[in-house]
């Protein structure tokens, strides 16, 4: 993942992935940072995307369609072997795109590459021993740009 | 008073939050134009969403606060104020709020056998879903030797070869809906060895509902006067102040039709210096039970005297019977009832009237009543004693108004005011309401007491019962499609004039309206009778109409 540069006529958000560089691997963390990092572009689709789809769906008060039902199927046990995974992801990330298209059209005019074209879970890797998900994905843009967000996830296998 | 605020989230509409999501949204992209608030972006999910709850909350409690932060806004919708700040505010013109009280009275336990019989102090009575308590543990014990204290309760035998014994009991809440009439059923928990029936001894006392912040405005408003014997404000105040519970009021004096007592003279010309405070201390008048020790007049004939301080201002004796009867209906022939003023002093002055016109529902009011018992042994011979239960009804506190009358400190130095239990109507409603099969329906208790409500509330302001009112309590409780209340409807009322006897009541019966006739001289006005109509005496039917499918 990379951090966006151009903020020119640009709107921003505040950026909770910490430790983004604009190239190569690094370790992100999530977290409102010490100095008040913001973001633009297709950061902005990425980070959305993570909050809606690590969200319960139900949990927000007064917005119930908001999140999606992945941590619930794992914390309730939904995923027990690895061919559970691609199932509940696209589950999901459908809840999270249908969201998501409803508020590009509340916000009206947003430039394509603030807008989800596609969530695609190019990899994962569920460790039984030590109760551990973890899933590769890719976020791309209407504009055509994308970025890949790696989602630790803790799973209680019983 | 209220110095955090109580609120939660569920306090606040989901129409509050989303307007506080919007004002704040739009509030800081206004003052920061380049950050992006819409839907999905870390700002508005993380931070302005909670904020905007928040926000609701604060704005909630502000609102409720400017709700209820004076008397003036108070008043202009007291339903929306908040009771504690309420409560505060008041408290600063030495208003305090009508906490209500605990409806009390006796249950009567009737057991089978004369053994001793223990009522644990956790003994819980309940009657129609509401429960009562008793204050301490009591024992129903077989001899009056054994009656030490006032927990040990005297077992006696019924006409019926049972035994009976009764226990004081409170209400576990207040409010009016505690109120058991006299016969109503019990159940104990845990359950009273031998019991056979558990009823109400007697019509329960007590029992009214907190005031509501409308209450509380009216009576403030009437409060700001002072609580002094003056002009009608002024009496109003007092009486108020003094006994919150008071229903209505209604004050006769100099130039009203219904005035006698300063008519007492060879002119028959009205003097001033006197005043009739009619009250309704109730919502409707109470059964009390007494005690009376009676006199054998031979034939089967018993006398018993009603003194002044049995039941003040009683109205009518409902019943007579044999000591410890319950579960009875009707009553020992009543042969006559003489009415009688007992002006015996009680201060270093006492009021100035003349006949039961003017003084009957006061004080005073004292009663010599006749009646047979046929099961009378014969061997009973004149001049023997034995007790009986009069059952008689009556609004409560008669004694504690007119004491204020009295009060050599209080009193005015040149006025009479007499207090006097307002004249009784006794109403009765019989309707029929009908629903279509698919409507909900509350239960027939429920239609009455709606209308009990309205109509007990009627107090001395119009002089009628209007159908009209009746048919709309009704419908209030109702669901407001598929169902009607089917006219005309039966209603009739008894009305007790201050000269019951010898000139007997006045019974008014119509379809559209009761009205109280206009009859000052026998003290029966609007300004001095209220039509009460208490849930027993409303008869609700529910029918389902015929109709068609559509």
């Amino acid at each position: 993942m990379s951090a966006s540069i151009d903020y020119t006529g640009r709107t921003v958000d505040i950026l909770i992935f910490q430790g983004v560089k604009e190239t190569g691997n690094h370790l992100i963390e999530t977290g409102f940072g010490e100095a008040g990092y913001v973001c633009t572009g297709i950061q902005k689709v990425a980070q959305t995307w993570a909050i809606l789809f690590m969200t319960d769906l139900g949990s927000v008060m007064n917005k119930p369609t908001r999140g999606s039902t992945f941590l619930l199927t794992v914390r309730r046990g939904g995923i027990q072997v690895e061919e559970d995974v691609p199932a509940e992801f696209a589950r999901a990330a459908e809840q999270v795109r249908r969201t998501m298209e409803l508020d590009a059209v509340d916000a009206g005019a947003l430039p394509d590459d603030e807008r989800l074209d596609e969530a695609i879970l190019l990899d994962y890797t569920l460790i039984r021993e030590q109760s551990f998900l973890s899933l590769k994905v890719r976020i791309k843009s209407l504009a055509g740009d994308a970025r890949v967000v790696f989602l630790p996830v803790p799973v209680a296998i019983r | 008073m209220a110095t955090t605020s109580d609120l939660s989230f569920s306090d606040v509409s989901e129409t509050l939050i989303d307007q506080a999501e919007e004002y704040l949204v739009n509030f800081l992209q206004e003052q920061f134009p380049s950050r992006d608030f819409s839907k999905g972006r870390v700002t508005r999910e993380l931070v302005i969403n909670i904020a905007a709850e928040l926000h609701a909350i604060n704005r909630e409690d502000i609102d409720r606060l400017l709700k209820s932060f004076s008397p003036v806004v108070i008043a202009q919708d007291p339903a929306a104020a908040d009771p504690d700040i309420v409560d505060a505010v008041y408290g600063n013109y030495g208003v305090t709020r009508y906490d209500g009280n605990k409806a009390y009275g006796s249950v009567a336990i009737i057991i089978s056998d004369l053994i001793t019989t223990a009522v644990p102090d956790t003994t819980i009575f309940t009657s129609n879903g509401l429960a009562y308590t008793v204050a301490q543990a009591y024992v129903g014990v077989t001899t009056a030797d054994a009656v030490l204290t006032s927990s040990e309760r005297l077992i006696e035998e019924r006409p019926d070869g049972t035994y009976v014994f009764t226990v004081p009991v409170i209400a576990a809440d207040v409010g009016e809906a505690y109120r058991a009439k006299r016969g109503a059923r019990f159940t104990a928990s845990p359950a009273v060895t031998g019991t056979i029936d558990i009823e109400a001894a007697s019509d329960f006392e007590g029992g009214t509902d907190a005031e509501t912040n409308a209450e509380l405005v009216e009576r403030t408003q009437q409060g700001i006067a002072p609580k002094v014997f003056s002009g009608r404000a002024q009496v109003s105040s007092l009486f108020q102040d003094q006994y919150p519970q008071l229903v209505n009021l209604s004050q006769v004096g100099l130039g009203d039709a219904e005035m006698l007592r300063d008519r007492d003279n060879i002119f028959e010309m009205s003097t001033g210096g006197k005043s009739d405070l009619y009250v309704q201390t109730a919502d409707v008048p109470e059964e009390v039970v007494v005690v009376k020790e009676c006199t054998y007049l031979g034939l089967n004939q018993w006398q018993a005297t009603i003194g002044r301080d049995d039941a003040p201002g009683f109205y009518l004796v409902n019943a007579v019977v044999r000591h410890n009867t319950t579960s009875f209906v009707g009553s020992l022939a009543v042969v006559s009832e003489t009415r009688g003023l007992d002006l015996t002093m009680e201060t270093d002055w006492v009021h100035d009237l003349t006949g039961m016109v003017q003084g009957a529902y006061s004080r005073y009011q004292t009663a010599v009543v006749k009646f047979t018992d046929p099961e009378t042994p014969a061997a009973t011979l004149v001049g023997a004693k034995a007790n009986y239960d009069f059952y008689i009804l009556r609004l409560p506190s008669i004694k504690t108004l007119h004491d204020l009358t009295i009060n050599r400190p209080r009193r005015p130095q040149n006025g009479d005011y007499l207090v006097r239990a307002a004249v009784p109507a006794l109403a009765y409603v019989s309707l029929e309401i009908q629903y279509r099969s698919v409507t909900t329906l509350p239960s027939e208790a429920s239609i009455a007491q709606a209308i009990a409500s309205r109509i007990n509330a009627l107090g001395f302001t119009i002089g009628r019962l209007p159908l009209a009112l009746v048919i709309d309590a009704a419908q209030g409780a109702l669901e407001s499609g598929g169902t009607y209340t089917f006219t005309p409807i039966n209603m009739y009322a008894e009305i007790y004039p201050p000269d019951t006897t010898p000139y007997g009541k006045i019974t008014i019966s119509d379809v559209n309206q009761l009205t109280v006739p206009d009859l000052p001289e026998r003290g029966v006005s609007q300004r001095t009778t209220v039509f009460y109509l208490p849930v027993s005496a409303i008869d609700v039917k529910l029918k389902p109409m015929s109709v068609k499918a559509i």
